[in-house]
Parts: C-alpha cells; sequence; structure tokens
C-alpha cells in the first residue's frame, strides 16, 4: 500500500540529464558502418576466405587493416550499444538487467581486444 | 521482462450472442470486448447483431443504440460525437481511433471488433485508466512558463510565422490513441513519456512565447523519458486527426543535439 501521488510516481527520480550521448553515438557509429561495412565486404568477397593465406596477405596492407580495424571497433560498440537499448527496453528485472549490460560491454571490450590483437599481431608479423 | 502474453485471469472468452429482431435485413455484427469489475470472471466478447436502417453513420451511434436498445451493460466512454473531446478513443477492428469519427460503412459489412485502447488497465469494458497517462501530461508543464512580466494593457505577442510552428501540435485533443498504439510505451508506459505526451511537450518548446525552453529540455533529455522513442510511428499511423508525434519527438531530440552544440 502506497499513498504516493500519481504526479510524484510519474516524476520519480527525475531526468537523469543524459540518454543523448547513447542515442547520437548509435547514429554516428551506424554511418561510419555503412562505408567500412561495405569495403570489407566487397573485399572479402574478393577472396578466397577458406584461404588463411590469402586473407593474411590482404589484412597486410595497412589500408584494408586499418579500415578493418575501424569496422571491426565501431560493430562491438554498435553492437553494444544496440543490445544495451535491447536490455533497457524487455529485461524489466533490475538484477538481470544489471548482469546482462555488464556482460555486453565485457563482450564489446573482448572482441576489440581480439580484433587489434588479430590484426597487430598479422601488421607486426 | 517483458509480457508478451496475456496473464491466467485476463484472457479473453467467447461471450453471449444478441440476435437483431427478425425483420431486420441491413445487419452488422458488432463484437465488443466486455470485463466488469464486480465479478471474478474473465473478459469475453460479447456480439450484437445491429440493424443499420436504424442506427446512424457512426461507429460510435451502434455502441449508442446497442447500449439504448440491446444491452445496457455495455460501458464506454463518449461526449462530443464530432472528434473533439477525445473521449471515445478505442481499438476498433484493430486500428486505435475514434469511434465517433470512424464509420462503419468502411468495414463493408464486415464484423466490427471493438476493444479498449491496447495495454492499459480496464476500469470496465471499453474503459481503460488513463490516470497514469494524464499524470505524465502533468509532469511536463503543459501551460505557458515565463519570468519576464507583459506590459499589463498589452498580449503576449506572437508573429504569424511563429504562430504557423503550432500547427500539427495544437490540434492534439489527448484522446491517447498515440500513445497506446506504442509499442514502447506498452513495455516502459511506467517511465516513458509516450508520443501524446511528447507531442504536448513540443508544443510547448515550440511556442516563442514561453521562456522555459531550456529547463524543459532538462527535465527531457533521460534514456526513459524520451530515447525510448525507436521511430516505429505507428502513433502517425493511428493519430485519428492525422497528427505526427513521431515527428515531434525528432524534433525534440534535435533540440537537444543542439544543446550540445551539434
Amino acid at each position: 500500500m502506497s499513498y504516493e501521488t500519481d504526479l510524484g510516481k510519474v516524476k520519480g527520480l527525475g531526468s537523469s540529464k543524459h540518454g543523448f550521448g547513447h542515442w547520437w553515438m548509435q547514429r554516428m557509429s551506424a554511418i561510419l558502418l555503412v562505408p567500412t561495412g561495405l569495403y570489407v565486404l566487397f573485399s572479402l568477397a574478393q577472396l578466397d576466405v577458406f584461404n588463411a593465406a590469402a586473407v593474411v596477405a590482404w589484412l597486410s596492407s595497412p589500408l584494408n587493416a586499418a579500415i578493418t580495424l575501424l569496422f571491426a571497433v565501431t560493430g562491438s560498440y554498435h553492437g553494444a550499444l544496440g543490445i544495451q537499448v535491447v536490455l533497457e527496453d524487455y529485461v524489466h528485472n533490475h538484477a538481470i538487467n544489471l548482469i546482462l549490460q555488464y556482460l555486453t560491454k565485457i563482450l564489446m571490450i573482448v572482441m576489440i581486444m581480439a580484433t587489434v590483437y588479430a590484426i597487430a599481431s598479422i601488421l607486426l608479423g | 521482462m517483458a509480457e508478451f502474453r496475456l496473464p491466467k485471469n485476463s484472457k479473453v472468452q467467447k461471450g453471449n450472442h444478441h440476435k437483431a429482431n427478425g425483420s431486420a435485413s441491413n445487419t452488422t455484427t458488432f463484437k465488443i470486448y466486455r470485463w466488469s469489475p464486480d465479478d471474478s470472471e474473465n473478459p469475453r466478447t460479447d456480439t450484437y447483431e445491429v440493424d443499420l436502417d436504424s442506427c446512424g453513420p457512426m461507429v460510435l451511434d451502434a455502441l449508442i443504440k446497442i447500449k439504448d436498445e440491446i444491452d445496457s451493460t455495455v460501458t464506454f466512454r463518449r461526449s462530443c460525437r464530432e472528434g473533439i473531446c477525445g473521449s471515445c478513443a478505442m481499438n476498433i477492428n484493430g486500428t486505435n481511433t475514434l469511434a465517433c469519427t470512424t464509420s462503419i460503412k468502411q468495414f463493408k459489412g464486415k464484423d466490427i471488433a471493438i476493444y479498449p485502447l491496447p495495454h492499459m488497465e480496464v476500469i470496465k469494458d471499453l474503459v481503460p485508466d488513463l490516470t497514469h497517462f494524464y499524470a505524465q501530461y502533468a509532469s511536463i508543464k503543459p501551460w505557458m512558463q515565463t519570468d519576464s512580466v507583459p506590459l499589463p494593457d498589452k498580449e503576449r505577442l506572437q508573429s504569424i510565422e511563429d504562430r504557423e510552428k503550432l500547427d500539427g501540435l495544437y490540434e492534439c485533443i489527448l484522446c491517447a490513441c498515440c500513445q497506446t498504439s506504442c509499442p514502447s510505451y506498452w513495455w516502459n508506459g511506467d517511465r516513458y513519456l509516450g508520443p501524446a505526451v511528447l507531442l504536448q511537450s513540443y508544443r510547448w518548446l515550440a511556442d516563442s512565447r514561453d521562456e522555459y525552453t531550456g529547463e524543459r529540455l532538462e527535465d527531457l533529455e533521460d534514456p526513459f523519458k524520451v530515447y525510448r522513442c525507436h521511430t516505429i510511428m505507428n502513433c502517425a499511423n493511428t493519430c485519428p486527426k492525422g497528427l505526427n508525434p513521431g515527428k515531434a519527438i525528432g524534433e525534440i531530440k534535435k533540440m537537444i543535439a543542439k544543446r550540445h552544440a551539434l
């Protein structure tokens, strides 16, 4: 039983005064994913992707490596932002939401680190 | 988790059928959601055959005829019968709209299913509980806020161009059709302000006479209050007044971006 007024319930804890950054970065990363994604996709389509040596040779070019890195980092970041929205939308259990939000960020960091490591080791031989 | 299925005691069951009297030749069947808080029964859909030869042209006319002549227990809100009060907002054949401006003819004799506005608590039959919606509306301070004192013998002036910025906003009648058509509002209606309230919010942001634009934007910038809008656009699709709340929310996002120097 609570005698909280309807307006009190709606006002709740007030505005967090953030949310724009997330929204903006989601759009900015989406824009960056279009050219980098197309470049990587078209390049890979011309390669025999089951031939490791050919892919490594392609990635050894600094330009290809840079664009692939940009694509992978932006993609991981954009994906994490997107999953955050889905979790906020649908997972209303506070504890589960927190755990999944945490795991999402960890996954993003792991993916970025793995990409950086893989490309660096190819470039640095 | 968000609930995608109705709880057991909300599952809709088949209800009673009310036949038109024998001499009626031009009838349409209305399937109406019924639920009463006075018993512990599940909701049901009752069907009513209505003689269109002795009925007005709109769905609201049929509802009033059903209540007057067939079943006086059918409960719904109505007032102006001309699309300006917003009372008779309900879900008619899958679309949130006003019963008073929806013609029976457009359904070409097919059955017409009438439910209360979706995903709201039901008070009785077609009457949803709009308490939370009205509190959300109150929370955005829907009135002109100013610090400057106007001259006692003058109105607050507004140019014709500035007044035009309110077109497409001031016409909103707060019927809650858009609000209750929005999936984001279904899942997070406790915190997301929803399309109707945000359109009203923008109506004051766009008003050249209001001096609290900054404070209003500060109050709105929140992952839940505004940014639950994922531009699904059911709001613009369903608005019985032809307004576009999705666009108004986009304008709010643009104003917040400007505050951040972008």
